[in-house]
């Protein structure tokens, strides 16, 4: 069953290595809670506030979640040290809308998706159910972050380590206005294709409506 | 023998206290609440690196809470009790 939505706001940021200038000092101003966040953290709440969402459910996805804090778990176990518990709080894959919660005060419901290549397909008709059910706009945020040390030795064929894709969406009564193909995004991880199909569908259009399959 | 100033860069290091100097810190402030403003996963992550970097482990939260009341009494427990 399909139904139709319109996407209100859009964002991506993308890096060979690292997203630079994600405006962290602006967006959190208090050092004490910045300090502790994650790379996918960074760039989910820089996403949330180009797309202007601070209150509202969140469907946030990642195929590969924290690696930075999990590199650093298996790496105190390797040497036979205490775990960190900074990483291990920060090693789950709902630490970024943890943080962008704790950030924006933000009670509302948070889903947290993980599906390897299909992650983002499903954060999408997760984010669609949950709009249709709360009858109200949803942010969904889909994000990898593998840059790590030593990424190069299994990592052949996502040629930006950090990247991440957002967009808000309603339920809407309008005709659906935009088609959107499947395509292939090279060099991105396939993680998040799903989320630039429709983003690039409906780059530079006001009012873009899609059905999307629930 | 540590130095204040080197012990305030390796906290300032291993809590990631972005835009804080060395200087800013009081060396009788407390670390915890309203002195440094860390809280209980800083204390935890502070317990591990005194027992990693200088060899040091409580034997009870009672003396941990003295050690870690300031700077200076970091300082001074590290400097008789710690592996330097």
């Amino acid at each position: 069953m399909k139904m139709n939505f319109m996407i209100k706001a859009m964002a991506k940021v993308t890096a060979a290595e690292s997203c630079e200038n994600l405006d962290e000092k602006r967006i959190v101003p208090m050092m004490m809670l910045r300090r502790r966040l994650t790379r996918s953290a960074r760039i989910m709440v820089y996403l949330a506030d180009r797309c202007g969402f601070s209150e509202g459910p969140v469907v946030y996805g990642s195929a590969y979640g924290e690696m930075q804090a999990t590199a650093d778990i298996v790496g105190a176990i390797a040497a036979k040290e205490a775990i960190s518990p900074t990483a291990f709080q920060n090693s789950v894959y709902n630490t970024a809308p943890s943080y962008f919660s704790l950030l924006h005060k933000n009670r509302e419901e948070m889903i947290t998706v993980s599906s390897g290549d299909a992650t983002s397909a499903n954060v999408l008709q997760t984010g669609a159910l949950q709009a249709l059910i709360k009858g109200r706009e949803v942010l969904l945020v889909c994000s990898e972050a593998i840059n790590i040390p030593n990424i190069d030795e299994v990592n052949s064929c996502t040629e930006y380590l950090e990247s991440g894709v957002a967009l808000t969406l309603v339920p809407t009564e309008a005709e659906a206005n935009t088609e959107v193909p499947k395509k292939e995004h090279k060099g991105y991880a396939p993680s998040l294709w799903a989320m630039l199909d429709l983003l690039d569908a409906c780059e530079g259009r006001s009012g873009c409506v899609v059905a999307l399959e629930l | 023998m540590i130095t204040t100033e080197r012990l305030k860069s390796e906290l300032i290091e291993l809590f990631n206290l972005e835009g804080v100097n060395a200087g800013e810190i009081a060396e009788d402030a407390p670390l915890f609440h309203e002195g440094l403003g860390l809280d209980s996963v800083d204390a935890i992550e502070l317990t591990i690196f005194l027992d990693n970097e200088y060899g040091i482990v409580f034997s009870n939260i009672a003396e941990s809470e003295k050690v870690f009341a300031s700077i200076r009494a970091l300082q001074d427990y590290i400097n008789i009790h710690g592996k330097l």
